[in-house]
C-alpha cells in the first residue's frame, strides 16, 4: 500500500487549494461559494439542470487516446470536491484577465446577453468552453451550433437570442486561450503528480456516523476497497441524489484516478468500452460503429454532464428510461465486472436487470468495461421527452434490424420508460423474423405492446401516452424503412 | 446618452465577471442563522400539534418558531387573509407551518426532520370546475357588458360553444426567493429581499413583528429575476427571516432551494374560459359572451387584480361590438397563484386568439384575414369597458408583418408539406398584443425619486425601482443623463431602499421606466433650472466673495436657451459656456442644493367599476407574431420553426433592451403555452418542482428563425418620455405558438375542428391527432 495523503489538492484560478474533512464533502459550488469566496459561481436547482453553477474543470488524469490536458465544462452544484482530486478549475472570476474582459465577457456585453445576470456566470463558462474547443472559425460558430454548446444553460430573461448572438460575436477573435494562462506545463505536472496518490480521509458529523471517501489511485488500490464504499464515477447521478437527501451512504470511493477505466479499445470486433468513459467520449469512440446511437447521444443531458458522467454509471444506476441501456441490449453487449482481488466474471446485459433498480452486482463488484460486439445491423435508436434537449426521456427505443429481400432476418428491440426495466420485447422480435415491415406488422406489434407494456403514469407522462408513443414509433420506423426503400429504389432507377 | 440609444446594461459588465452581488452573496456573519421551514402534508386540514421537541435537541439548532411567535400571521397585498405560518387550519400542500434557525446547514436539514407535525385531513379542493360547482370563490367581478349580445346572438349566422383550459405557470426566476436581515441597535431591522416590492416588503415584516414602520429598511440591489413572482409574494421570507432575527437578536438568512421554492409560491393562474361567440359569413364577431373562471388558490395575493386584468384584455386587438364578460376568482386547495408577466391580460387575449382561429377553420378561411377583419380600426375602437383606442397602429403592424414575414407565401408552401409530408405537419398563425399600460388600482401609478449631484459633475440616482434585468436603471440613467447633457457613464443609480425612497410601488405591470424614470427627469430638471438661473447670472458677470453670494430668483422664466449638451453648459443667447461640474461648484460654494426628491403621478386615470367608465390605462402598447410550428405526427412533438415580431414602442429609450425584453417575454410565453406543465399528484402535492421535471425552453426551443422588429407609430402619451412600456406585452405574443400548433392540428382535415388545451405538450397534442383521426375516419 502506497502512502495515503488525507486531503484534496486543487487549483481554482491558478491558485492551489488544499482542502480537508467538511470542506471537502461540499459540492464545488458550495466550496467555491461559501469557502474560497467566488460568489460568481451561482446555485439555482442543485441537480445539473440549469448551468448557473458552470465551471471549467481540467482532469490531469485523463490519458485517453492521448489528448492534452484541457477544460470542459462541468455542473459544480452536483460535484462533490473530494471527486476532482488533481484538477485544474477555472471559475467565471478568472475568465478576466486583470486588465479586461475576455472575448467572451466583452461580446455577451455587446450584445446585450445578460438581464438579470444569474444565468450570465454559467454562460460565459459555456461560451469559454466554446472558444477553447473550436478554432473559432465562421464555419464552426453558427447559431445552430452554437446552440449545442448552450443546451445545458437555462436562462429565464433573454429568450437566448442575444446570447446566440454573443456567441457569433466571436467569430475570429484572436485572444490567448485558457488553456495557455492555466494549463502551463508546471501546473499540469504539480497537479498529475497529485493524481499519483492514493486519498483517504474522513470527518465526524454530530448526531450521523462519519463520513469518509478513498481516492485509489491505482488498480491495486481500488481492488483492495471495493465493497467498503459506495463507488462513485462522474457523480451526476449519486451528486443529484446527495443534494436532495436520497443517499444514504457515508463512505465513498472515487473512481476519478484509474487510468485503467479509461481504457476504449476495439480487439476482434469487439468494442471495450472502459467504465470510466464520459459520455461525450462514448460518443467519440462509437461515431465509426454505430453513428445512430453516437449521435443520438446529442440528446442525451448536456455538455456538461456529458464531460463527467458516464456510460457505466447509466448502466448501474438502472433508471428505467436510461438512454444507454436499451441500445446496449439491442447489440446484446455484456458488461466485464471485476470482484475484489481483480477477479472477472462478464454477464450479458440482458440478464443484468432483475427489477425496479435491482441489478445484477455484488456490493463489492465493480463494472470494469462494456463489451460490444459489432455489427453490420440497421440501427435506430428513439427518444421522446416532453422538451426535446436536455431531457429525461418520456420513452425511449432502441432497434437493431437486418431485412434481406424485403423481409426481416434479425430484428432486437428494446424500450425504455415502459416497464420496471429497460425491456426488450421478445414477443415483438420473434414475431418479425421472415415477415415484411408493412400495416399489418405494425397491428401486429400494437398487440404485442397491448399485452407486454403497463407502463406508469409519471409527471413525464400518462401510461395511456407511454402506450401510444410506443405503438407510434414502431410505425414510425416502419414509415422510414419504407421511405428508405423507395428512395433506394429511386435512386437506382437513375 | 440619449433616446435611442442602446447602451449597455448598466450591471453588464458586474454580470459577465461574476461580480453582480445578490442577496445569497452576501458574506455570512459570524453570528449568522440559517433558516428553514417545515411544512403541511396535505392540502386542507387542521393542524393538531406540532412537536418540534427533539429538533431542539440538535446540535447547532438555536429556535424553532411557530404561528403564536408572529406579532401578526396575516398578511395580503389586498386583503389580508394569508397566514405566514399556518396557524390552525392548512390550506394547501406544502403550506409552511414552522420555521426552524440553525448555525448550520447540515443542522438544519436534520432538524427539519424531526418535526412532527400532525394533521386531521379535510376534503380538497383542487380543481376551478370543482370550486366552481362549490361556488367557491375569492372575488367575483363586476361584468364588462357592451352593446347587446342577445340579440346579436339571436342573428348571427354562425355560432360557436365551448371552454378552454390554460394551465398555470412557475416564475421560474432563476434567483430563487431569498432574505438576510440583520437586527440592529433599538430594535431596528436592515431587510435585503430579493423582492419587487420593497415598501410592502417592510410593511409585512414590521407587522409581522409588532413594530413600526419607520424601525425597518428593506434594501434590494437588484433581483435574479422576478417576473412577478417577487411582487407580493417576497415578503413572507423576508419576514419568517426577520422573526428569526427579532428572537435571537442574530443575523438570519432564508435562502429557499427551488425545489422548496416552487412548492410553496404561487404562480400564474391557470384559468378556464367558457364561451359562445356569433359572427357572420365573413368571420366578422358579431356577438361574444365569456365566463372567466381564474385559479387564485388558496388565499386572495393579487387574483382580484390579475382577474381585471384578464377582462380587460379578453378583447385582444379585436373590436366586439356586442359583448358581455364575466368572472370570477376560484378558492382551491393549492398555493396562492400570483402576479407573473402580463398579469392575467395573457389569459385573457389566449381565448380571443384561439376563437379567432376556430372561426377561420369553421369557415375554411384564412386566419389572418379573420384577425384584419376583426381587429380595432377606424371606428370600431370602442373596449367592452368603454375606453377608446385612439392611437391606433394595429392596421399598420398587421399588413407590414404580413409581408415581413412573407406570410402567404409560406402559407402555400406549408398546405403543400401538409399534403405530402408522411412525418411531420405545419401550422403558421398571428396573433397580437394590445396591452394596456398602467396599474388598475389607480393609487399604485406614482412614482418617487432622488437626484443627488456631486461637485465633480457625477450623479447618483436612487428611486423606487428594482432593477431585475429589465433595464430599468439603465433607462433611467439614459434619462438623467440626457437632463443634465452628461455621458451616463457619470451617473450611478443606487440600490433601492426604503429609508430613501418610501411608499413606493411594486416595480410591476411595465410600468417601472414609466413611473419612476418620470419622477427622476423632475427631479432632475428641478435641478437643472437652478443650474440654468446660476448659469445666467455668471454669464451676465455676476461675482461672488465673501460678503455676496448668488441669490436665485424664483421667477418662472423659461430658460430652454441654456443647453446641457456634452458636459457643457450653454447659453446660446449670448454663446457663453461652462463646463458642468465647474458650475456644479459654484453651485455648491454660494449654497445651491445639488439634491433635488420628485414625485411623479400619471395623469388622467379613473375607472369606475360599477358604471363600466373612465380611463384604466393611460396608454396601450400594441404588436404583432407571426409563428410557424411544426409538429411530429407520430409523437406530437412540436418546434417553432420561425417567429416574426414587429412592435410599436413609441420612442424606444434603450432599443438592445426593449429587444431583449422582448426575445425574452415571447420565449417565456411560448415556454407558458408549449411545454411548461405543472404537474400536481391527486393529494395535490405538486410534483414538477424543478428544472428536472419542469421544462423552461432551452436555448434549441427558440424559434431556428427568429425575427423581431419595432416602428415608432404613435408615441407614448402622458408619462413624459415617449417610449411605450415593453416588460409585458410581447409576453402575449407567444400565444401566436399554439394557435399554429392549432393551425397545423386543422391540417389533418377532420371533421372537426381542433379544441384542445394549453400548454400543448406533447401528449396534449398526439391525443388530439388521435382523436381528430378517429373523428374524420368515422
Ligand atoms: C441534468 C442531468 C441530465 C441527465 N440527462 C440524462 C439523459 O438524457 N439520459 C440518461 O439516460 N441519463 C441522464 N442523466 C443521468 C446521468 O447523467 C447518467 O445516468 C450518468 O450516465 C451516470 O454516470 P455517472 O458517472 O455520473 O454516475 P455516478 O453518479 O457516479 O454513479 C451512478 C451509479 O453508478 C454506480 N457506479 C458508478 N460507476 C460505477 C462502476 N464503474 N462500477 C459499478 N458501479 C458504478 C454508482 O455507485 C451509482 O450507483 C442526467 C443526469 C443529470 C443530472
Ligand atoms: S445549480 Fe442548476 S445545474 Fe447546478
Ligand atoms: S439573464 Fe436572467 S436568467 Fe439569464
Amino acid at each position: 500500500m502506497k502512502m495515503s495523503r488525507d486531503h484534496i489538492i486543487l487549483s481554482i484560478n491558478g491558485r492551489q487549494h488544499e482542502i480537508r474533512g467538511e470542506h471537502a464533502f461540499m459540492n464545488l459550488s458550495e466550496y467555491l461559494r461559501y469557502q474560497a469566496g467566488l460568489a460568481g459561481t451561482k446555485i439555482v436547482c442543485a441537480e445539473g439542470d440549469c448551468g448557473a453553477c458552470s465551471v471549467l474543470v481540467a482532469k490531469t488524469s485523463d490519458p485517453i487516446r492521448d489528448q492534452p490536458v484541457k477544460f470542459k465544462s462541468i455542473n459544480s452544484c452536483i460535484q462533490p470536491v473530494f471527486n476532482l482530486d488533481g484538477c485544474i478549475v477555472v471559475t467565471v472570476e478568472a475568465l478576466a484577465s486583470a486588465k479586461e474582459l475576455s472575448a467572451v465577457q466583452q461580446s455577451m456585453v455587446d450584445q446585450q446577453g445578460a438581464q438579470c445576470g444569474y444565468c450570465t456566470p454559467g454562460i460565459c463558462i459555456s461560451l469559454s468552453y466554446l472558444k477553447e474547443q473550436t478554432g473559432g472559425t465562421a464555419e464552426e460558430i453558427i447559431p445552430s451550433k452554437a446552440k449545442n454548446f448552450l443546451t445545458g444553460n437555462l436562462c429565464r430573461c433573454t429568450g437566448y437570442e442575444p446570447i446566440i448572438k454573443a456567441a457569433c460575436g466571436l467569430v475570429d477573435v484572436k485572444e490567448s486561450s485558457l488553456s495557455k494562462r492555466f494549463l502551463t506545463a508546471s501546473q499540469v505536472s504539480t497537479l498529475k503528480g497529485a493524481t499519483q496518490t492514493d486519498v483517504y480521509f474522513g470527518f465526524n458529523r454530530p448526531g450521523l456516523e462519519p463520513i469518509e471517501v478513498w481516492i485509489p489511485s491505482s488498480k491495486e488500490s481500488l481492488f483492495g476497497m471495493l465493497g467498503k464504499g459506495r463507488l462513485i464515477s462522474g457523480a451526476t447521478d449519486l451528486g443529484v441524489q446527495r443534494n436532495k437527501g436520497r443517499l444514504g451512504e457515508s463512505r465513498f470511493i472515487s473512481l476519478q484516478k484509474i487510468a485503467e477505466l479509461k481504457q476504449a479499445v476495439v480487439t476482434n470486433g469487439l468494442l471495450r468500452i472502459g467504465a470510466g468513459l464520459t459520455w461525450d467520449q462514448v460518443q467519440d469512440f462509437l461515431q465509426d460503429d454505430f453513428s445512430d446511437f453516437a449521435d443520438s447521444i446529442n440528446l442525451f443531458a448536456s455538455p456538461q454532464i456529458k464531460h463527467i458522467g458516464t456510460l457505466a454509471g447509466n448502466i448501474i444506476n438502472a433508471s428505467p428510461i436510461a438512454d444507454g441501456v436499451p441500445f446496449l441490449l439491442v447489440n446484446e453487449a455484456e458488461l466485464l465486472l471485476l470482484g475484489s482481488g481483480g477477479k472477472e466474471r462478464r454477464v450479458p446485459i440482458s440478464d443484468f436487470y432483475q427489477g425496479y433498480k435491482k441489478i445484477g452486482m455484488a456490493s463489492d463488484e465493480i463494472l470494469w468495461a462494456v463489451l460490444l460486439p459489432k455489427n453490420k445491423l440497421k440501427q435506430r435508436v428513439y427518444k421522446v421527452s416532453q422538451r426535446k434537449d436536455l431531457d429525461i426521456a418520456t420513452i425511449n427505443l432502441a432497434i437493431a434490424y437486418e431485412l434481406k429481400e424485403g423481409v426481416f432476418s434479425h430484428l432486437k428491440l428494446a424500450f425504455g420508460g415502459v416497464a420496471e426495466t429497460s425491456l426488450r420485447m421478445t414477443s415483438i422480435e420473434s414475431l418479425a423474423l421472415g415477415r415484411k415491415p408493412d400495416a399489418l406488422f405494425v397491428a401486429d406489434c400494437a398487440k404485442a405492446i397491448d399485452l407486454a407494456l403497463r407502463p406508469l403514469s409519471d409527471v413525464r407522462g400518462s401510461s395511456k401516452y407511454r402506450m401510444l408513443l410506443a405503438k407510434n414509433l414502431i410505425q414510425k420506423w416502419v414509415v422510414e424503412i419504407d421511405l428508405e426503400s423507395q428512395q433506394n429504389v429511386n435512386e437506382a432507377n437513375v | 446618452m440619449k433616446h435611442g440609444h442602446s447602451s449597455a446594461h448598466d450591471s453588464a459588465v458586474s454580470h459577465v465577471t461574476g461580480q453582480s452581488q445578490y442577496v445569497d452573496d452576501r458574506q455570512m456573519l459570524k453570528n449568522e442563522l440559517l433558516v428553514g421551514y417545515v411544512t403541511a402534508k396535505v392540502a386542507c386540514g387542521k393542524i393538531q400539534n406540532i412537536d418540534f421537541s427533539k429538533a431542539l435537541k440538535v446540535p447547532g439548532v438555536v429556535c424553532v418558531l411557530t404561528a403564536s411567535d408572529l406579532a401578526h400571521n396575516n398578511w395580503g397585498t389586498i386583503v389580508q387573509d394569508q397566514p405566514l405560518l399556518a396557524q390552525s387550519q392548512v390550506e394547501y400542500f406544502d403550506e409552511p407551518v414552522a420555521i426552524v434557525a440553525a448555525e448550520s446547514e447540515q443542522a438544519l436539514s436534520l432538524a427539519k426532520k424531526m418535526i412532527l407535525v400532525e394533521i386531521q385531513a379535510l376534503p380538497a379542493v383542487l380543481t376551478i370546475q370543482e370550486a366552481v360547482n362549490k361556488k367557491m370563490f375569492l372575488s367575483v367581478a363586476e361584468p364588462f357588458i357592451k352593446g347587446d349580445f342577445n340579440q346579436a346572438m339571436a342573428v348571427a349566422p354562425h355560432k360557436l360553444k365551448g371552454e378552454l383550459s390554460l394551465g398555470g405557470q412557475e416564475h421560474f426566476y432563476m434567483e430563487n426567493q431569498a432574505a438576510v436581515v440583520y437586527s440592529s441597535e433599538n430594535g431596528h431591522f436592515e431587510v435585503h429581499s430579493s423582492t419587487q416590492h420593497p415598501t410592502e416588503t417592510q410593511h409585512v415584516v414590521a407587522k409581522a413583528l409588532g413594530i413600526e414602520f419607520h424601525k425597518v429598511t428593506c434594501i434590494v440591489k437588484r433581483l435574479g429575476g422576478g417576473f412577478g413572482g417577487k411582487e407580493s409574494q417576497a415578503a413572507p421570507m423576508a419576514a419568517m427571516a426577520a422573526l428569526v432575527a427579532q428572537k435571537t437578536g442574530r443575523a438570519a438568512r432564508m435562502v429557499l432551494t427551488k425545489d422548496e421554492d416552487m412548492k410553496i409560491t404561487g404562480k400564474r393562474h391557470p384559468f378556464w374560459h367558457r364561451y359562445e361567440i356569433g359572427f357572420d359569413e365573413n368571420g366578422k364577431i358579431q356577438a361574444a359572451r365569456f365566463e372567466l373562471y381564474a385559479d387564485g388558490g388558496a388565499y386572495t395575493d393579487l387574483s382580484p387584480s390579475i382577474l381585471e386584468r384578464a377582462m380587460f384584455h379578453v378583447d385582444g386587438a379585436y373590436y366586439l361590438p356586442n359583448v358581455e364578460i364575466y368572472a370570477a376568482c376560484c378558492k382551491t386547495n393549492t398555493y396562492s397563484n400570483t402576479a407573473f408577466r402580463g398579469f392575467g391580460g395573457p389569459q385573457g387575449t389566449f381565448l380571443i386568439e384561439s376563437l379567432l382561429e376556430d372561426i377561420a377553420v369553421f369557415l375554411k378561411k384564412d386566419s389572418f384575414d379573420i384577425r384584419t377583419l376583426n381587429s380595432y380600426q377606424g371606428d370600431r375602437n370602442l373596449t367592452p369597458y368603454g375606453q377608446k383606442i385612439e392611437q391606433n397602429p394595429l392596421p399598420e403592424i398587421f399588413s407590414k408583418l404580413r409581408k415581413s414575414s412573407d406570410y402567404d407565401s409560406r402559407r402555400q408552401e406549408i398546405l403543400k408539406f401538409n399534403s405530402k409530408d408522411k412525418f411531420k405537419l405545419r401550422g403558421l398563425s398571428m396573433t397580437a398584443t394590445k396591452f394596456g399600460i398602467a396599474f388598475t388600482a389607480r393609487f399604485l401609478n406614482q412614482g418617487n425619486a432622488l437626484v443627488n449631484l456631486h461637485v465633480d459633475g457625477t450623479a447618483q440616482v436612487s428611486t423606487g425601482a428594482v432593477e431585475m434585468g429589465q433595464g430599468v436603471n439603465t433607462k433611467i440613467c439614459q434619462l438623467v443623463a440626457e437632463v443634465f447633457g452628461i455621458d451616463s457613464k457619470k451617473i450611478s443609480v443606487m440600490t433601492t431602499s426604503t429609508e430613501k425612497n418610501a411608499n413606493t410601488s411594486p416595480t410591476a405591470a411595465s410600468s417601472g421606466a414609466d413611473i419612476n424614470g418620470a419622477a427622476a427627469v423632475k427631479a432632475a430638471q428641478a435641478i437643472r433650472q437652478r443650474l440654468a438661473r446660476l448659469a445666467e447670472m455668471y454669464f451676465a458677470g455676476q461675482t461672488f466673495d465673501a460678503l455676496n453670494e448668488y441669490q436665485l430668483s424664483q421667477s418662472a422664466e423659461n430658460l430652454s436657451h441654456f443647453i446641457f449638451k456634452e458636459g457643457q453648459v450653454h447659453c446660446t443667447r449670448t454663446n457663453q459656456k461652462i463646463i458642468f461640474s465647474d458650475l456644479l461648484k459654484k453651485a455648491h460654494l454660494n449654497r445651491i442644493s445639488l439634491s433635488e426628491y420628485a414625485h411623479f403621478k400619471t395623469e388622467g386615470l379613473g375607472f369606475d367599476k360599477k358604471t363600466i367608465t373612465g380611463t384604466p390605462f393611460k396608454y396601450f402598447t400594441f404588436g404583432a407574431a407571426v409563428t410557424e410550428v411544426e409538429i411530429d405526427r407520430f409523437t406530437g412533438e412540436s418546434k417553432v420553426l420561425r417567429t416574426d415580431i414587429l412592435m410599436d414602442l413609441g420612442r424606444s429609450l434603450n432599443p438592445a433592451i426593449d429587444r431583449g425584453q422582448t426575445t425574452g417575454a415571447f420565449v417565456q410565453g411560448l415556454g407558458w403555452v408549449l411545454l411548461e406543465k405543472l404537474y400536481h399528484n391527486t393529494s395535490g402535492e405538486l410534483l414538477s418542482h424543478s428544472p428536472t421535471t419542469y421544462k423552461i425552453p432551452n436555448v434549441q426551443d427558440t424559434p431556428r428563425i427568429f425575427n423581431v422588429d419595432f416602428i415608432e407609430a404613435y408615441k407614448a402619451e402622458g408619462v413624459g418620455i415617449g417610449a411605450k412600456a415593453v416588460g409585458e406585452p410581447p409576453f402575449l405574443l407567444g400565444i401566436s405558438c399554439w394557435t399554429a400548433v392549432k393551425n397545423a392540428l386543422a391540417g389533418l382535415e377532420s371533421s372537426r375542428r381542433p379544441d384542445f388545451s394549453s400548454p400543448a405538450t406533447g401528449e396534449v397534442i398526439l391525443f388530439e391527432i388521435e382523436r381528430l383521426k378517429s373523428e374524420s375516419s368515422l
